[in-house]
């Protein structure tokens, strides 16, 4: 597993724009980010957080200053467009994981298939194993797909919004499955609207345009960070939370 | 044991059992020639091993529509490949590969998966398309024939198949399976989840995939024709992901379901005498149909009681299954008793079997032959001689005949694959040869200059007529000498006829003056008719080399029949002639159908022989050009 000090992701200064915009959609990204640790990049949409994925896993190169990644990344896209009509099961969808290391004249053979049962045991389907992935729930569906990215092995890993419109129990399987991760060592990053969940993470990455803040979440998560990273972004913030007052009665502009 | 039957049916283990329905031959080793039941079989095998294989991810990636635009995308190079003289089958698959590479181009590197490239596709091939028609109009000028349509151009069927065909598509299977076996991993996991491709870190392999499909399409396409390529690429596997949901199975159960289709269509194609390719489509969409009832019960069953749903799935799934492969095989035992009517004894015995190409032929051998030949008709009455599939009883005709007569030129460009199918050992007698032939572009010159580039229609002029019965009873004199004077007697019998007809026909046309013997023609069906009886064929509507008229091309003809005064738009019956009518509306003259190509079919009105049929056009013509007043009915 990987040394906790050894850092996993280095950027200094990094910005990213994407071809003819005319300025960076991120900004000023100084981060070194280590393995065994869960990172909640927090902020509104369009501050970032799919940039900055697109900047680890390579599609997006940066337009100033270095962004190193010192690992393979494995990738849980939002929107996947996963197809409920393929003939597919969801040990199968797992397996599909392992594709990217196997050359193709190898067949799945019986370490993969374990493989691919412990990482559906990770995300409460151990006992679904066969069942077809279209006759699974949406919570189901998104766990299945978080197995087939447990099962590549990366030591990255890159979620983004993997609660989004999932449901309770779902939503806690799937955040104990990613402690899990980490505590074996892997650099967690998950891109995430909700500021409960970036409470119970190692380190918050506030993003709006530019690295608003960084660091554990009793340090991150101030009023006035919110304020900044959250200035018009009103209505996605949970209700009930102290935060909601700073936030919904000052703009920014 | 269907499969059994079918096979001892093809002669494969020697049978000698009479084929059932099967009234034509006087025993079905004739028909069950060891070349071409074994080639047949051989083709189908071929092509349900690719299209089985491959159907599974052609279905699940949703490339039908590509699959099936394969054969339009390689239009082009196909054209280019006829007007150079270069073999026909390359230049389909190098047409294949560039129309797929076309196809990769523009929808690499997008996250979209290859369904969403169905637009793009629709693009590649109304480009292509447009090319091959502006090539082969270009080209056309170069003198060379070739057929009209994409369609025609890679038609084929699995009754004439060549040897270099078989090879091609031994070649495909042999680059078919390892790839499919390799790859369809990644690409069923590609269409799965295209977005996150990149996240599974795999690749996509699109660039093996369409150039693979573009080849199967291409080398199954000129071996069966259009329809069988379909049906054989894409319902077995449609039929297959009905009743299975894993890959594995649906794979498993494509190919065998495109084998049984492929047999079992063509049993009955043997069997009753239909077209293979034809055939074989409807028994896939058959099991396709039967299989979607099984599922639809099966879901019905499902709601009213669920208590284990995927054992009931499977058990579904096998029992549908199942009965698909054992129906056609009780239908198929079924058949082959009680229907033992083959051709017993009769008088044909003692007759000559001739097979002809067209109704004209067929025509004038029957004037010279009369009872002493049993002439065998290729092309029915009214059928398009450019898209023309032989049926099992053609090919037999064929290795049966003692001679086989043709008319030559583009009419049954299509004779030579169904000889060779038949063991190729008589060659025909191309009667084109006794004629007086024009060019195919009569505007050009006199006569025509060489090769293919002849009018066809030379039977409508009764002087050839004459001349090609005297040729007709030299070959039939060599075939049978017996009946020598028989034949000598009719073929101066019908040159009197003719003689007599042309006489009375030119008589007749002379009442007409110089101004109404002005016609606009559809095609170049009627130049004969014209030149005998010297009437002038103000304009051509349809372009020599059989491509669409341009607007340029219509407006001159219109503006050419306008000129000229002419008193009628001739096309031939049965063909669509919408330019003709339009044409004709415009003039406001008579729009006539006449008898060009073929006869008319047995039953019905409408002339039977050659000659009848340019009395029957002449008349038509005289009638309206005159409003009435001139009839040439003889007799």
């Amino acid at each position: 597993m990987q040394d906790r000090l050894n850092v996993l992701v280095t950027a200094s200064d990094a910005s990213f724009a994407y071809p003819g915009a005319t300025s960076p959609a991120l900004r000023d990204v100084s981060l070194d980010l280590p393995g065994s640790e869960l990172v909640i990049l927090l902020g509104p949409n369009g501050g970032g957080k799919t940039t900055l994925f697109r900047g680890l896993t390579g599609e997006l190169a940066p337009a100033a200053g270095t962004l190193k990644v010192h690992a393979p990344v494995s990738y849980l896209p939002q929107h996947d467009r996963s197809r409920t009509d393929f003939p597919v099961s969801a040990l199968d969808v797992t397996l599909m994981g392992t594709l990217a290391e196997r050359p193709p004249w190898r067949r799945p053979g019986r370490t993969e298939r374990s493989r691919a049962r412990e990482a559906l045991s990770r995300v409460g389907l151990a006992d679904r194993a066969d069942t077809s992935f279209g006759e699974l729930s949406g919570g189901q569906r998104r766990r299945v797909l978080l197995a087939r990215t447990i099962v590549q092995d990366s030591p990255i890993v890159l979620l983004d919004e993997p609660l989004a419109g999932v449901d309770p129990a779902s939503a806690e399987v799937i955040d104990a499955a990613l402690r899990g991760l980490r505590d074996d060592g892997r650099l967690v990053i998950v891109a995430s609207h909700d500021i409960e969940q970036a409470r119970r993470a190692d380190r918050v990455v506030c993003l709006n345009g530019r690295v608003v803040a960084a660091g554990p979440p009793g340090d991150a998560l101030s009023p006035s960070v919110l304020q900044e990273t959250y200035a018009a972004e009103l209505t996605l913030l949970p209700a009930g939370d102290d935060a909601v007052g700073v936030i919904e009665h000052h703009h920014h502009h | 044991m269907f499969v059994v039957s079918a096979i001892s049916h093809l002669g494969i283990s020697g049978a000698t059992s009479r084929l059932p329905g099967f009234a034509t031959l006087e025993s079905p080793a004739e028909l069950l020639d060891p070349l071409f039941a074994r080639r047949a079989l051989l083709a189908v095998l071929l092509a349900a091993v690719i299209g089985g294989a491959l159907g599974t991810t052609i279905v699940l990636r949703d490339l039908p529509f590509f699959t099936h635009a394969v054969g339009a995308g390689a239009y082009p190079t196909m054209v280019a490949a006829a007007a150079l003289g270069m073999s026909l089958a390359i230049a389909a698959q190098l047409g294949a590969l560039v129309f797929a590479a076309l196809l990769w181009l523009l929808t690499r590197g997008s996250t979209a998966d290859a369904r969403q490239g169905d637009s793009r596709t629709g693009l590649l091939v109304a480009t292509a398309l447009a090319a091959g028609a502006v090539l082969a109009e270009v080209l056309a000028g170069s003198g060379s024939g070739f057929a009209r349509s994409p369609e025609s151009m890679l038609f084929g069927s699995v009754l004439t198949v060549g040897k270099s065909e078989l090879v091609a598509a031994a070649a495909t299977a042999a680059l078919c399976l390892p790839l499919v076996t390799l790859l369809s991993g990644r690409w069923l996991a590609v269409g799965f989840d295209p977005e996150a491709v990149g996240a599974m870190r795999i690749s996509r392999y699109d660039g093996v995939l369409l150039p693979l499909v573009a080849i199967a399409s291409a080398s199954i396409l000129p071996l069966t024709g259009a329809l069988m390529a379909g049906a054989l690429m894409v319902i077995p596997a449609a039929t297959a992901r009905m009743l299975f949901d894993r890959t594995a199975m649906i794979t498993a159960a494509a190919v065998a379901l495109a084998v049984v289709s492929g047999l079992f269509g063509l049993y009955l194609s043997l069997a009753f005498d239909l077209p293979a390719g034809a055939s074989i489509a409807a028994v896939a969409g058959g099991l396709f149909a039967l299989a979607a009832i099984a599922v639809s019960v099966r879901s019905r069953a499902d709601r009213i009681s669920r208590p284990n749903r995927r054992d009931n799935h499977r058990t579904m799934a096998t029992a549908s299954l199942a009965a698909l492969v054992v129906l056609p095989a009780l239908s198929g035992c079924g058949g082959s008793s009680g229907q033992t009517t083959a051709a017993t004894g009769d008088a044909n015995n003692d007759r000559v079997p001739v097979t002809a190409t067209t109704t004209h032929a067929a025509d004038i051998v029957r004037q010279i032959g009369g009872n002493h030949v049993a002439t065998t008709t290729m092309l029915k009455p009214g059928a398009d001689p450019h898209e023309f599939e032989p049926k099992p009883s053609d090919v037999a005709a064929l290795a049966d005949a003692r001679v086989i007569f043709r008319s030559g030129g583009a009419i049954d460009s299509w004779l030579q694959p169904a000889i060779d199918a038949a063991g190729g050992g008589r060659g025909p007698i191309d009667l084109s040869d006794a004629a007086v032939l024009l060019p195919s572009d009569a505007a050009a010159g006199d006569s025509a200059s060489n090769g293919e580039s002849f009018n066809a229609h030379w039977f409508l002029d009764p002087v050839n007529l004459e001349a090609v019965g005297k040729r007709v009873r030299d070959e039939l004199t060599k075939a049978d000498p017996a009946t020598r004077e028989t034949y000598r007697a009719n073929a101066a019998r019908y040159a009197q006829r003719t003689r007599a007809a042309d006489t009375a026909l030119a008589r007749c046309a002379k009442r007409l003056s110089a101004k109404q013997r002005v016609i606009i023609s559809d095609h170049n069906e009627f130049d004969y008719l014209a030149a005998r009886y010297e009437f002038k064929v103000a304009a051509r509507l349809q372009p020599a080399s059989g491509g669409e008229p341009s607007v340029a091309d219509l407006q001159r003809a219109v503006a050419a029949a306008r000129a000229s005064g002419a008193g009628a738009v001739v096309t031939s019956a049965g063909e669509s002639g919408k330019v003709a009518r339009a044409v004709a509306n415009r003039l406001r003259v008579p729009l006539l159908e006449l008898y060009g190509d073929s006869l008319a079919p047995g039953d019905g009105g409408g002339p039977h022989t050659s000659l009848d049929a340019i009395e029957f056009n002449l008349d038509r013509i005289a009638a309206a050009v005159s409003s009435g007043a001139v009839r040439c009915k003889t007799g």
